[in-house]
């Protein structure tokens, strides 16, 4: 069994901390919503992502 | 005494874990919910056929650009017309995503991607993950299309060529 005198302080840590590993929880389950999320403009991020391999295609045809 | 501050200690415990765990079912929530309408899934297919096509056409020019580092500088150029072409129709394909996802631009992102195709089999040094990112691609636009027929399907390097 573990003794009172171990189990009370843990207990306060994890009191104090659980505004906090809430607050961590929603922010990771936040981020992953977010990462596939369907808003925003697609075509923006294609561009900027192939603009230096364009960039690279353009200036070997010249 | 310190055996009720043991059973009390212990139930704190697992109203602080509740807690957490309530907090996270509740975020995941969304999970459960209805599945979302017919256009919300299509144009989230599109996007992520687009995205696909994007990194099978990076992992080309990268792969040429590590080439003409190798001395085999005509790679490049030998790509261009190709890449430059699948560049515009991505980048059509991904307004169409932004704007109408149509079978018109499910058969623009499906040249992009067979343009991608062919200018890949110019390197000999594509990995086997490059591979498949082409091939996924390809195939990721074709399924897209549900068996609609496009245009001048399979016609993408002659028009390239011009």
């Amino acid at each position: 069994m573990i003794s009172a005198a171990v189990l009370i302080p843990l207990l306060l840590e994890i009191l104090k901390a659980t505004p906090e590993l809430v607050q961590d929880v929603e922010n990771l389950v936040a981020a992953f919503k977010g990462k596939g999320s369907a808003s925003g403009q697609l075509a923006p991020e294609v561009i900027a992502d192939l603009a230096a391999g364009y960039a690279a295609f353009k200036a070997a045809k010249k | 005494m310190k055996s009720f501050l043991t059973v009390l200690a212990s139930f704190a415990v697992f109203f602080a874990l509740g807690i957490a765990g309530v907090a996270f079912g509740a975020s995941l929530a969304g999970c459960s919910a209805a599945p979302p309408p017919a256009a919300q899934v299509a144009r989230a297919t599109a996007h992520a056929a687009v995205d696909i096509a994007k990194d099978a056409w990076v992992t080309v020019y990268d792969v040429a650009e590590q080439e003409k580092a190798d001395g085999k500088e005509k790679i490049v150029p030998a790509m261009a017309d190709d890449m430059i072409l699948a560049h515009d129709l991505i980048i059509d394909a991904a307004t169409a995503v932004d704007t109408n996802w149509s079978t018109e631009a499910g058969c623009t992102l499906l040249q992009a991607t067979q343009l991608i195709a062919k200018s890949a089999t110019l390197s000999s040094k594509l990995s086997v993950g490059g591979q498949a990112v082409v091939k996924d691609a390809a195939d990721m636009a074709q399924n897209l299309l549900g068996g609609a027929n496009c245009p001048g399907a399979g016609d993408a390097g002659k028009e390239a060529g011009k």
